[in-house]
């Protein structure tokens, strides 16, 4: 690595802290503005009781003053105890949420690469085929469709028609309720990552180079595999990053619809609530998660490619 | 725990295993599901009906309910005896910005003498000295839980509440390690009903100071640090998904509770418990989709219940709101809610939105509630005292006709102009009607807006989602929002509590702002039933706040009763409550499950459960 690289990266994470600062900052004050609070009730509390928690909570304390010690907390990662659920640490609450949110992105995320690139190779070196045509319709319908609306009717079909999973994973083992959300939150980057292969693909093999090694008598698979797929997969690491976290973070429609327990529902909850530590907690994590997988996008994409003007 | 897949695998172990044990007693059990996840199993924390659920299997109080008949009736749970003595009381109550004592010669002493060799799940004894530890741990404001107003009853209680370091503990005094005292100023009737609340349950202080160190009701959050005291402990809390009981062998009656084990289900999604009740995996759901209702009447005849339930939805007028032009002064504005209340379609609106069997209501006390008198509460409403509230309920064309004539006379007596060929007012106000982001509210208020409209009466629609609401409400920034209120108790004073001046839970905003200085209300307050000798032109803290304050110290039952109808008389004489119906309860059983009962206030109790 050279200097100018170490300085690019230094400089990217830097930028990474500042926006971080800047969603902790703009999400305390933005809290503050929303009408009712944590402790409006349909049975009111007493001003005797409003008065404790407020007190055990540093809500009592001028704003300021509540903004830079929740800024030193979210910088550390610790955000307190939830005010709704009794006894419970934000940290806690949101792991809970984010091991489903994490393995389910995890796996659609594998998911979508696998098949995206197989099915988006296949389809650029079978150029205007059948198959080639048949997988541009269905990837513009993928992606042109709300997930919604996916989920919905693959719920529809595997789970209340066909009886092959179950319709949530409420009081359920096993991986069964998982299978659905998996393949709904993978439908998207899936058909997006097919169509960034094709295109690039088929960039790719009308490259010099490429002629080269097929001249050289290399087998067509050899020639795509050594010399083709390093270089159309380049658009798809950039597109991985931000693709990873936007499925961690963005799969509230897909947690709803299948029930799942996941940190976009305790999100919801969390300001439906007005669960300050919460609404912190839950938004710092997913201010992070996209800053560092666009980071680490970004920084795989400059090794991968070693052409990239830093300036 | 697989339910659904296998589910023959299983059937057919279950089978291997009744044969192997040759024909003994069968491991019972069932899985339910009442609602999300609960916020708190502290009882001291828990104000949720749902949790109060759970909490009567894990724990005990002084009292129980049991089944006996068709009828719920209150034993003795982990007390052996509870004896009442006249004695005097003393209460310290507010007085500027401290306390003074108040003598109540007629107080009485209550004596608890609990039963012998009771033990928490963890095998300690309880004692005397948990339930003093419990109550004042409940009934302090530090703690902050919602229900801390409950033990307002016990001397002492509000000066405790406020955490006033003068005031450690509520009137408790421990005679024995199995005996304890408490003072009450007035011996509510409702007393036995309080001990057999979930707030008034021991929690155990070794458990507490353990896991409490950072925030109160850690030890509620996890199966190993929970010690329960009633027929069930935790056994697992996969958050989000479920919680398992399993009985509990310390319990004292543990040989006559029947079901081993109780799985709680945690979810809201009306359709996915609907789904796992019809494929087997739930024996018992809470809530089932509104527009599923007619269908399940009619498939599951025999499963499908609606019970009563004591409360009541209604629309609320703030007082202090000046939309309404015209009306000049209060008892004008009090016409016009009422003419506007008279509208209200409540058999289309039961019929045809609710459609789980709520009635229609013209009071605010709503239906289900005892009245020492006899009967219901609601038998005895109304001026007359015959039942017949304060409006016809509308339930047949000619009664809601004569509510609609009635309502047009009155907007007519306050200046508002009626267009007699087309039967509409032309100039009354568009006003704004305000309600929490929901499916339901929203379709009950397009049916007040079509209503109204009908009558040429602009309604505009509001919502906002429930925490705004509720500030706004509470703050009366509104003019017409819609409200409901659930009793704590079988006591009407847990519904006509809440509108004295003072009350944190006063949305109409009576005795508030200009509200304060209107003189029109009449008020029975000799207490006599008379209403001809009522006192006139008195202020809402004149006769409202009066009267309640008497009730609040009147010990004979009957007495008492007739100060809370004339209450009520005084709240509807406002038109600022628009009852619209009591609600029901439904739910759904399998009916193989024998020995279920669930109580007026919605709690399911499932430990005398047989399944067959």
């Amino acid at each position: 690595m050279n200097k100018k690289m170490v300085f690019y990266i230094l400089k990217r994470i830097g930028l990474g802290l500042l926006t971080y600062l800047i969603v902790v900052t703009v999400t305390f004050w933005v809290m503050q503005l929303v009408p009712g609070g944590p402790w409006t009730r349909e049975k009111a509390l007493s001003d005797a009781v409003i008065a404790a928690l407020n007190k055990r909570y540093g809500l009592d304390q001028p704003l300021f003053v509540q903004y830079l010690r929740y800024l030193g907390r979210a910088m550390i990662g610790d955000f307190g105890v939830s005010y709704y659920y009794k006894g419970r640490e934000v940290t806690e609450i949101i792991f809970n949420g984010f091991r489903y949110s994490l393995g389910i992105g995890a796996a659609a995320a594998v998911l979508a690469l696998i098949v995206g690139i197989a099915l988006g190779t296949y389809a650029a070196t079978h150029q205007n085929k059948f198959f080639d045509r048949t997988i541009m319709v269905l990837t513009t319908a993928s992606v042109a469709m709300p997930s919604f609306v996916t989920a919905l009717i693959l719920l529809y079909i595997f789970a209340v028609n066909l009886r092959v999973v179950p319709t949530s994973p409420v009081g359920v083992d096993g991986i069964g309720p998982y299978i659905l959300p998996v393949i709904a939150a993978s439908l998207y980057p899936t058909a997006y990552i097919t169509r960034l292969v094709r295109s690039s693909t088929l960039d790719v093999i009308g490259q010099d180079y490429m002629r080269t090694a097929k001249s050289k008598g290399l087998k067509p698979e050899r020639v795509l595999m050594k010399h083709g797929l390093r270089n159309s997969v380049t658009p798809v690491i950039t597109y991985f990053g931000p693709m990873f976290a936007s499925i961690i973070t963005g799969s509230l429609v897909i947690e709803k619809v299948y029930q799942l327990p996941g940190v976009g529902r305790e999100f919801i909850r969390s300001i439906q609530n007005r669960d300050y530590p919460l609404i912190m907690g839950t938004t710092c994590l997913l201010a992070l998660l996209l800053i560092i997988f666009t980071l680490a996008s970004d920084i795989a994409y400059i090794i991968v490619n070693p052409r990239v003007d830093f300036d | 725990m697989k339910i659904r897949k296998n589910s023959w695998l299983v059937l057919a172990g279950t089978a291997a295993m009744a044969l192997a044990a040759c024909g003994g007693p069968k491991s019972q059990s069932l899985t339910v599901c009442l609602a999300s996840e609960p916020q708190s199993l502290d009882p001291a924390l828990n104000s949720a009906v749902d949790g109060a659920t759970m909490l009567v299997h894990l724990d005990s109080g002084l009292y129980r309910y049991q089944k006996k008949g068709n009828a719920l009736e209150l034993t003795l749970d982990l007390a052996e005896e509870i004896s009442k003595a006249q004695a005097e009381v003393i209460d310290h109550e507010p007085d500027g910005d401290g306390w003074k004592e108040v003598k109540y010669p007629n107080g009485t002493r209550y004596t608890v003498k609990l039963r012998k060799g009771i033990k928490w799940s963890d095998g300690s004894a309880i004692t005397a000295d948990d339930f003093i530890y419990s109550w004042n741990r409940a009934s302090g404001a530090s703690l902050g839980g919602d229900y801390c107003y409950m033990f307002e009853q016990i001397a002492d209680g509000v000066a405790h509440e406020t955490d006033d370091e003068a005031y450690p503990s509520l009137a408790l005094k421990k005679v024995d390690d199995s005996t304890f005292t408490f003072d009450v100023m007035v011996d509510v009737p409702f007393m036995d009903q309080l001990l057999a609340f979930p707030t008034y349950f021991p929690v155990q202080k070794a458990a507490i100071d353990a896991n409490d160190k950072e925030e109160a009701g850690t030890w509620a959050t996890n199966p190993s640090t929970f010690v329960s005291c009633g027929a069930y402990k935790m056994s697992a809390w996969e958050h989000n998904s479920y919680i398992t009981l399993v009985k509990n062998p310390n319990y004292w009656d543990a040989k006559n509770i029947k079901l081993d084990k109780i799985t709680f289900a945690l979810s809201d999604d009306d359709n996915a418990m609907l789904a796992s009740y019809k494929s087997g995996e739930y024996q018992m759901i809470d809530s089932v989709p509104n527009e599923q209702i007619d269908t399940l009447k009619k498939d599951f005849p025999n499963e499908f219940v609606i019970a009563g339930q004591m409360g009541t939805y209604y629309i609320s007028f703030n007082v202090n709101s000046t939309v309404f032009s015209k009306a000049a002064n209060e008892a004008d504005r009090a016409k016009v809610r009422r003419a506007l209340g008279l509208f209200i379609d409540r058999e289309y609106i039961v019929k045809e939105i609710g459609k789980a069997g709520q009635i229609p209501a013209n009071a605010f006390v709503s239906a289900g509630l005892s009245d020492p008198a006899g009967g219901e509460f609601v038998d005895h409403n109304g001026a007359k005292r015959d039942g017949s509230g304060y409006y016809k309920k509308g339930e047949n064309d000619a009664d809601y006709k004569a509510n609609v004539d009635e309502a047009v006379a009155l907007l007519k007596e306050v200046g508002y102009a009626y267009d007699e060929a087309q039967k509409k007012f032309t100039d009354f106000p568009a006003f704004k009607y305000l309600y929490n982001t929901s499916s339901g509210h929203q379709a009950i208020a397009e049916n007040v807006r079509d209503t109204l409209a009908r009558y040429g009466i602009t309604v505009n629609l509001e919502n906002q989602d429930w925490s705004q609401f509720l500030q706004t409400r509470k703050e009366g920034n509104y003019d017409v929002a819609r409200n409901g209120w659930v009793a704590d108790y079988d006591d009407p004073s847990s519904y006509l509590t809440m509108w004295t001046t003072v009350s944190g839970n006063n949305d109409c905003q009576f005795g508030r702002g200009a509200h304060k200085d209107a003189a029109i209300y009449e008020a029975d307050l000799n207490n006599n039933g008379t209403i001809e000798d009522n006192e006139k032109n008195l202020t809402w803290a004149q006769s409202y706040d009066v009267l309640m304050n008497n009730a609040a110290k009147e010990t004979d039952a009957n007495k008492r009763f007739q100060i809370l109808h004339a209450a009520e008389d005084v709240l509807m004489s406002t038109g600022a409550i628009c009852p619209i119906y009591y609600y029901t309860d439904i739910y759904m059983l399998k009916s193989n499950v024998e020995g279920f009962f669930s109580s007026p206030l919605g709690y399911k109790f499932f430990m005398y459960c047989n399944v067959k």
